[in-house]
């Protein structure tokens, strides 16, 4: 059996079975067999020494039971690593940061305590997949949606916890900053509410998010200051009607213009869909298509011609590829812009997009999709379905080796920088990395790469560095993904979400006024976690105990 | 942690003793499978839907996307009363399906993955518990190939204990990988 680091085997049976007294023999797991589940999949450390694994893990299904876990925890100086679903593949899955803790599995709090269709949100415990609310809103009838990431498998709470996001309207797509009011275990095993929950009766929870004083929620993502039972989110009533389209323009130098326009319409919200940048010319789809884009091979069936004259191209500009474009009017900048609302609504903001763009000479308009909602179910697979509010597997079609994906890796890290909302900053973040990657032999920034638009005000790049099958190649890419994380630093950009091998080099980044920032996190961990039991090392907050030794 | 041994297999290994043919398996053998899922995308899954329809398996074909099926069968089925389910598919979609099962502990317990190589043969290789290497191993020596790998996931997917034991060897039919992609052969357990 795996004992957590600094737990005497004696100490560790004993809390063991004062776990099992809580939750039940059948819901704590010691044999290296349950343990292998709470492996990260996508480990960029998998099967070497180094590999961080858990020494237990305990599943309980009440906020009771687990104040319960973390009040045994502290007398024995257990280290807990809490998850909610552990789908965050790229990001850490289910495996703890600090390696032989004991995993607090929250899966089984699967309870959707509310949905409130008349003011539009919903309440729910940690284990409530988006599938399991998109099903509970189906089957009820209840006129709202969900924004859900892809693959839409993972934690409602868990996700938002984690900072992820979604495809529906910017007010809906950051998932944290959609929640309103959470119920949190303290290390200690207090339960606290934030905001107007911390009213005895409350009655607007979930309906005015800062409650009075400082508004701590925000210190409970990324972090390792509590353990998340209940959280509330708004939900987005559901519209009535979708209109998608694409703005094309036919010149390198549009790129810039084009983005301060995406800017404005946003910021104004006269559009407020998810914005999906592409580009024809470089072979880029749009994320909203990425499945079609694999599963047909499109970008492999470009002429041999095309196929040539990208090979010409320098950071994301040819002439030749160009003049190509005009030649055989293939767009070198496309983006697609999607709505939704009130019919007459939507094709107004849709009209005065275009308005806009059409500031841009040559740009033109097309409306791809437009239709009435609810979508017949059956017609859902013509469209990438987050986009609609529905969970969806469908992500996976596309990691199967075939010709037009010869080598898919056995999982990736995602490499996560923020850049500014502009076209210069594309230009330049593509030519910095592109740089480092080819110095480093990283698989990444080929031949021109696009950021996503999920946040408003800046861009994100999303990009998975492969996790393969030989550990020199993992090793090598390890290496050189902290020092694209670094490269970034060095420009003012850092990561918004990142895999725990990965979240000291990060932090790092994070250094302003001598890593003020940081030190305030760990300052605020000793005050609130004196034992360090909650995820220690998450986002590189250690408690006192470990700092500078863990392992 | 799991034990992996590795040994090769030559393809014109001899037919081991004491195989077990198909016909022969009783019902009870196999009777825990709940499902088996094939990709009918391709022609070496499609076969592996028809020999597990031979065995009385309830079979559910699926297109790359397993939202549907995991939906109102997969997911359910887990959640009652879990249940073993084998298939042929992906790698891709067995990945989606192996952290889908980790939310009801279950795991994948045997896999036997099928790499085309350029000659156009296809490297099978095998990872099963030991108290069932036997019988796998036998029945892919007496089927050989694609087909011997279904009905290995048939016959022993009800074993899940013992040591994980490796074994790998290429089978020279050349007609079987055309245009596929790698795909395996899986057994998911609790």
């Amino acid at each position: 059996m795996r004992t957590p680091p600094g737990v005497s085997p004696s100490d560790y049976a004993k809390a063991l079975t004062e776990f099992q007294n809580i939750v039940g023999k059948e819901w704590v797991f010691t044999s290296d067999e349950d343990l292998d589940l709470y492996r990260d999949a996508f480990s960029p450390l998998m099967n070497e020494p180094e590999e961080k694994i858990a020494s237990g893990a305990i599943a309980p299904t009440t906020t009771e039971q687990v104040q319960e876990i973390v009040r045994i925890a502290n007398r024995y100086k257990i280290p807990l690593y809490t998850i909610s679903t552990g789908k965050n593949l790229g990001y850490g899955g289910s495996a703890p940061v600090y390696s032989g803790s004991v995993v607090l599995d929250l899966k089984r709090m699967n309870q959707i305590i509310e949905v409130n269709e008349a003011n539009a949100y919903c309440v729910v415990e940690p284990g409530v997949s988006y599938f399991d609310l998109y099903h509970y809103i189906q089957e009820k009838k209840l006129k709202v949606w969900i924004d859900c990431p892809d693959p839409g498998w993972g934690s409602v709470v868990g996700n938002a916890m984690d900072r992820g996001g979604g495809y529906t309207q910017a007010n809906y797509r950051n998932h944290f900053d959609s929640h309103c009011g959470m119920e949190v275990v303290l290390p200690n095993g207090e339960v606290m509410r934030t905001g107007m929950g911390a009213i005895p009766n409350a009655e607007t929870w979930q309906q005015y998010k800062s409650g009075v004083g400082p508004w701590i929620d925000g210190i409970f993502s990324q972090s390792n200051y509590g353990i998340v039972t209940k959280m509330g989110f708004w939900l987005m009533p559901e519209p009535e009607a979708y209109l998608r389209g694409h703005i094309s323009c036919m010149n390198f130098e549009d790129l810039g213009p084009m983005v301060e326009t995406l800017n404005y319409l946003e910021n104004a919200r006269i559009t407020a869909g998810f914005p999906d940048l592409g580009s024809p010319l470089l072979g880029y789809g749009p994320i909203g298509q990425v499945q079609l884009f694999f599963e047909s091979g499109t970008h492999m069936a470009l002429p041999p011609e095309h196929m040539k004259l990208l090979a010409t191209v320098k950071d994301g500009r040819s002439p030749e590829l160009e003049a190509y474009g005009k030649q055989n009017d293939i767009p070198y900048w496309q983006f697609w812009l999607s709505f939704h609302g009130p019919m007459e609504v939507i094709e107004a903001q849709w009209q005065a997009a275009v308005r806009h763009f059409a500031k841009i000479k040559g740009s033109r308009a097309k409306i791809v999709d437009k239709t009435h909602l609810p979508i017949n179910p059956a017609d859902a697979e013509k469209f990438h379905e987050p986009e609609l509010g529905i969970p969806s597997l469908r992500a996976f079609s596309i990691g199967a080796r075939s010709p037009f994906n010869p080598t898919p890796s056995k999982g990736h890290m995602w490499f996560s920088p923020i850049i500014p909302r502009t076209g210069e900053a594309i230009i330049k973040a593509n030519k910095i990395f592109s740089a480092a990657a080819r110095e480093l032999d990283m698989p990444l920034f080929r031949t021109f790469t696009l950021p996503a638009c999920f946040w408003e005000r800046s861009f994100i790049f999303i990009l998975a560095t492969p996790v393969t099958t030989d550990p020199a190649t993992n090793k090598k890419y390890r290496e050189g993904f902290k020092k694209l994380i670094a490269i970034g630093g060095e420009q003012g950009w850092g990561e918004y979400r990142t895999a725990p091998l990965f979240q000291e080099s990060v932090m790092n980044v994070y250094s302003f006024n001598n890593h003020v920032l940081h030190r305030f996190h760990e300052t605020l961990k000793d005050a609130i976690d004196p034992n360090g039991i909650l995820s220690a090392g998450r986002y590189n907050i250690w408690p006192k105990n470990l700092r500078g030794k863990r392992g | 942690m799991m034990n992996r041994r590795h040994f090769v297999v030559g393809s014109s290994a001899a037919v081991a003793a004491g195989v077990f043919a198909h016909q022969t398996l009783s019902t009870q053998q196999h009777g825990t499978i709940q499902a088996a899922l094939f990709d009918r995308r391709f022609a070496p899954t499609r076969e592996f839907g028809r020999v597990a329809q031979t065995y009385g398996v309830d079979t559910h074909p699926i297109e790359g996307d397993i939202t549907t099926l995991w939906t109102k069968h997969l997911r359910p089925l887990w959640s009652r009363d879990g249940g073993t389910i084998v298939g042929m598919t992906t790698p891709s979609m067995l990945l989606c399906l192996e952290e889908l099962a980790r939310d009801h502990w279950h795991r994948v317990v045997a896999w036997v993955d099928h790499v085309p190589a350029s000659d156009g043969s296809v490297e099978h290789h095998v990872h099963v518990r030991d108290e069932s290497a036997y019988r796998t191993r036998s029945l892919i020596d007496t089927y050989r190939g694609f087909s011997g790998a279904a009905h290995a996931m048939l016959a022993s997917a009800q074993a899940r204990r013992g040591a994980l034991e490796t074994a790998s060897y290429r089978h020279q039919d050349l007609g079987e990988s055309s245009g596929t992609p790698t795909l395996v052969t899986w057994t998911i357990a609790a």
